[in-house]
Order: C-alpha cells, then sequence, then structure tokens
C-alpha cells in the first residue's frame, strides 16, 4: 500500500514536470512521404506525463508493466484502424510495416517515444497533379497533432502545397508527377513503334503504287512508239 | 596530354579551397580549441577519462541529447557537479574556445535559467541547475582527426563536431525557462536576440508576403527536435527569392543566432554558405505577429534548418522556449567526412 509521503512525493514531482514539460497532452506527429509506388508513413506519439498512464494501460493489455511484441503489435494495427489515407479520393489501405516502443518507464516520464512506420501501396503509378489527404481521428481529447510532408527523394515528385486543419490532425498535400525518362519512353515506345511502322508500310505502298504507275505508263509508251514505228 | 594533371592538381586546389571557405575556421583557432580540450582532460583521473571519452561513432552517445531535464532523460560523460572547482572551469575554458563570445554567453545564460527555475522551483527529481548538465567526447581532440564535444543538459544540447579545421554545431537544441529573468539587478533574456529579430522579420513582411509565410495552423512543438535525426521535411512559408534584399539581410542575421554560437571562424563560413542559398531559403510562421507574443517559425534551406516553437507548458509560452538547429547535409559532420 502506498503511502501518503509517497503518493505526495509523486503529486509533487509531476507538478514539477508541468512547469517544464508537455503534461497533458500526447504529441502525434506524422510525416508522410510520396513515393511513385506507395505511400509511406511515419507516426510519433510522445505522451506527457499526464497522459502516459492512459496510453500505457492501453498498450500493456495484460498489465504486467512491460510491452511485448504481440502487445506492440495488437495497439499498432489499433492505431492504424483510425488512421486514413487517400490520394485523389481513393482511399489507401494500410500496412504496418514496423513498430518502436520505448520502455513503460520512459513513456511515463515523459521522454518516452513510439514510432510506428507504415505504408500504403498504389494500385497504378502515380502521374499527374494529384492531392493526398491524410486524417488522424486517433485520441482527439488529449492530442497535439502535427503533419508533414518529408522532401521526395524521387526527383519526379514535387510536393506543390500542404494545407492542415487548425490543430493539424487533418492535412492535405498536393504534390505532381512527372513520368520519368525511362518510364515515358517505356510507355511511349510501342506508340513509336507502331507509328515507325504505319509510316513504312504506307511508303512501301505509295512506292509500289509508283512504281506499278510508271511501269504502267511505259507500257502504253512503249505501245505508242511501237504503234508510230 | 600535360595540361591534363595540372587541370587535375588546380581542380583539386580549387575544391579544396572552396570546401575549406564554405565551413572552415583558421588552423590557429582549432588548435587553440583541441589545446584548451586537451589541458581539460589533462585535469581528469583515470576514472573520469573513462566516463568522458566515446569512441567518434558511438552511435548511442551521439543519440543521447535532449530538451529534457536529467530527472527524465539520462545523459553520459561527465556531470559539471561531480568536477572539482579547477576542473569546472578547464571544462567552461574548452567552451570558451569552441564558441563565439556571444555564443559562450548565450550557453551561460540558458545554464544560469536553469539554476534561476531549479531554485524557484526545488529541483527535485528533475534535478534542475548548473550542476546537472554533461560534457563528453566522441573521439580524441585532434587538429586533423574527427571528433565531437558534447555539452548539454535542460534546455541545451551543443553537439559539435571538428574535421580538421571544418566544424559544425549540427545537431544542436537550445532553450530556455524561464526566457526572462534577473540576475545581478539586470533583465537577462538568453533567446532574446531570436525572439526580436524574428519579429522585426515578420513584421517587415507586406500582406502579400505574409499571406505565404504565414502557416495559419497551430504548431504546439518543434518538428524536427530532438529524437528527429535524419528526417527531413517539405520546406514552407515564404521564399527567400520572393523577399527584399533587406528582408533577405533581416533572415540571414536571425539564421546568425544559432550559426554564430560557434566560434568565429566557423560562423562565418557557415554564414558564407547561407548567403549563397538564401533565394532557396524559406521562412515559415505560425502564431500572432504582435511582439512579444507566443509565436513558432521555421528557418529552412538547402543546408539549413532552424526551428523556434514557445511551449504552452509552465503558463507563459513566452517564457519557456525550444529551439533546434540542423544541417540536412552535414549532421555531426557527414558532409565534410564525405570529402
Amino acid at each position: 500500500m502506498k503511502s501518503w509521503p509517497l503518493i505526495l512525493a509523486m503529486l509533487l514531482a509531476i507538478s514539477r514536470v508541468a512547469e517544464a514539460h508537455r503534461l497533458d497532452d500526447l504529441l502525434q506527429a506524422a510525416f508522410i512521404e510520396i513515393t511513385p509506388t506507395e505511400i509511406r508513413l511515419q507516426l510519433n506519439l510522445n505522451p506527457g506525463v499526464e497522459v502516459s498512464d492512459k496510453l500505457i494501460w492501453m498498450i500493456d493489455r495484460d498489465g504486467d508493466r512491460t510491452i511485448s511484441a504481440a502487445e506492440e503489435k495488437i495497439f499498432s494495427e489499433c492505431l492504424k484502424q483510425r488512421l486514413s489515407v487517400s490520394v485523389d479520393n481513393h482511399p489507401l489501405a494500410l500496412e504496418v510495416l514496423s513498430a518502436e516502443f520505448d520502455p513503460p518507464s520512459e513513456l511515463r516520464s515523459g521522454s518516452g517515444n513510439i514510432k510506428v512506420e507504415m505504408r500504403g501501396r498504389l494500385s497504378h503509378p502515380l502521374a499527374g497533379m494529384l492531392r493526398l489527404r491524410f486524417e488522424n481521428r486517433n485520441w482527439s481529447e488529449m492530442s497535439a497533432y502535427l503533419v508533414n510532408a518529408v522532401l521526395p527523394r524521387n526527383p519526379t515528385i514535387r510536393i506543390l502545397k500542404q494545407v492542415r486543419n487548425d490543430n493539424q490532425s487533418l492535412g492535405w498535400i498536393d504534390f505532381s508527377v512527372e513520368p520519368s525518362k525511362s518510364e515515358g519512353w517505356t510507355r511511349t515506345a510501342p506508340l513509336i513503334a507502331t507509328a515507325l511502322l504505319a509510316m513504312s508500310g504506307l511508303l512501301f505502298i505509295c512506292r509500289k503504287q509508283r512504281v506499278d504507275s510508271i511501269r504502267r505508263g511505259n507500257q502504253i509508251d512503249g505501245g505508242g512508239v511501237a504503234s508510230v514505228k | 596530354m600535360q595540361a591534363r594533371p595540372l587541370l587535375l592538381i588546380f581542380l583539386i586546389l580549387f575544391a579544396h579551397s572552396a570546401l575549406g571557405g564554405a565551413s572552415a575556421q583558421t588552423d590557429s583557432s582549432i588548435s587553440k580549441i583541441v589545446a584548451a580540450a586537451t589541458s581539460f582532460l589533462s585535469t581528469l583521473d583515470d576514472a573520469q577519462r573513462h566516463k568522458v571519452q566515446f569512441e567518434f561513432k558511438d552511435e548511442t552517445q551521439r543519440k543521447r541529447w535532449s530538451n529534457l531535464p536529467m530527472g527524465i532523460f539520462k545523459r553520459e560523460g561527465l556531470r559539471s557537479g561531480d568536477l572539482s572547482e579547477p576542473q569546472r572551469k578547464a571544462m567552461w575554458t574548452v567552451l570558451q574556445a569552441a564558441l563565439s563570445a556571444n555564443g559562450y554567453e548565450k550557453i551561460a545564460r540558458i545554464v544560469e535559467a536553469d539554476e534561476v527555475l531549479g531554485k524557484s522551483d526545488g529541483g527535485g527529481r528533475l534535478m534542475f541547475g548548473k550542476d546537472e548538465y554533461y560534457v563528453s567526447f566522441l573521439g580524441a581532440p585532434s587538429a586533423s582527426e574527427p571528433w565531437i564535444l558534447q555539452f548539454g543538459g535542460h534546455h541545451l544540447a551543443l553537439n559539435i563536431t571538428f574535421v580538421g579545421n571544418l566544424a559544425t554545431i549540427a545537431p544542436s537544441h537550445t532553450g530556455v525557462q524561464p526566457a526572462i529573468y534577473q540576475l545581478e539587478g539586470k533583465t537577462i533574456r538568453p533567446l532574446g536576440q531570436e525572439t526580436d529579430k524574428a519579429f522585426a522579420l515578420i513584421n517587415s513582411l507586406n500582406d502579400a508576403q505574409r499571406k505565404e509565410a504565414i502557416l495559419g495552423v497551430q504548431m504546439r512543438d518543434l518538428v524536427l527536435g530532438p529524437g528527429r535525426d535524419g528526417q527531413s521535411i517539405q520546406p514552407e512559408g515564404i521564399k527567400g527569392s520572393s523577399l527584399t534584399e533587406k528582408q533577405r539581410e533581416m533572415l540571414l542575421d536571425l539564421a546568425s543566432e544559432w550559426t554564430g554560437i560557434q566560434n568565429e571562424a566557423a560562423a562565418k563560413a557557415k554564414m558564407l554558405d547561407l548567403q549563397k542559398n538564401v533565394a532557396e531559403t524559406w521562412f515559415a510562421w505560425s502564431g500572432p505577429t504582435e511582439k512579444n507574443s507566443a509565436a513558432y517559425f521555421r528557418i529552412q534551406g538547402p543546408t539549413v534548418i532552424i526551428e523556434y516553437a514557445p511551449q504552452r507548458l509552465g503558463g507563459d509560452a513566452t517564457k519557456h522556449i525550444h529551439t533546434i538547429y540542423r544541417e540536412p547535409t552535414n549532421e555531426f559532420g557527414a558532409g565534410f567526412l564525405k570529402h
């Protein structure tokens, strides 16, 4: 049983944390990376001291004060359920790729971090002007949000504009994708080949018609000469 | 044919001088820093030396920096409070050699603010105050081989990497609480210049420029703060090319509050680099623009990211500030080492 001095000491410690650091909110920082074939999402959770127990209670399902790999997986999957990503109004199915959880003691102190990496595969390669929409509906009552587009590594992708709602639980990223040179060649090569074949065929037909008409002309002329002779 | 080797030598020399021009400090300043560091190390006993010294490539120690006080975030190295008075003096002499006069004063005032916070609060489990700052070395201090000087505690994380006569403070965190305090009858604002210059810049923008610069969303914290190493984000706000010449000067002057923490030669070299890229450098703002209100801002260019974020905890957000300085292409001197 906890003694009153211990409880008072704990309360005092919490009040001191309040003086210096995040206390009553859960910071959820999302980084969104756009690639030609998938959307990568990294979500970082930093719980404040007052809300950390609530978060740990949700993660540590068996209450043994440690976070098992199974608990990490269940929590990450739950987290995913209340996230949504769509590109040009086409929702993407998110897949959890990895999760890193700091120990409960660090999460409880206000210094801990939970990092979950996800991806949404695209059904077809992106091209043209597009809009990505991201929404995080996890624990809105106790969260502070940040959402940012990662600087694209692929030179064919350009971020044009980022728009967010006031608390950043919702964000839109306008971006463009230029077909790369190799992609462009892959796409246009059959067209060019078909056009070249058609032109060759046309030239062949024209030439054949010309040769035929010359031959016909020669035959007529020859007949004429013969008659003159 | 014989001209080719000569051309190659010329190009190598040119590249070397260009690189040196971008970030170098003089041989004498690096010698002075190494001498001060060696002198500090010579004051330590074996056990202390063992504690303070890490491998240059020690990834765990490189990541061991934070805005948080020791009671929450454990650091390694030598604790200032565990040093004797001559040792502590020698440690501050290393910082004095490694930093500019303004940078040294800023760091000392941040540490002093934590002492003020500790005295007003009692500290307790969180452990505030001058004694709770840690020093460590990654690699041996050298004028030719790479090494890192780390100094940090609550609201301060300096990671100064030296590679020969090149130096960078990326990544480093400065912060303060209380942001304003009295000391020996004087009003002290450790990050006052950053705050004042930022408000002067945002208020110099016309309506159209402000529309570009102001993000119009809540920014509750640093986006690329401690623990976000290696992350990069799309720049936002107003681009340097859309600023007037005077405003670009103001932007660089604001950035100099961070680049100018390191010693004068390294600071000058970094400023030349920022000047070169100023047209491609963005300035973003979030929050009110009235002077002395709580507002977030970010400076982001090809070779720099600076963020300034008031913290709402502790009551008045203007009294509790976090900032970060990063060089996306040169964290812990990675860019120097590539060459």
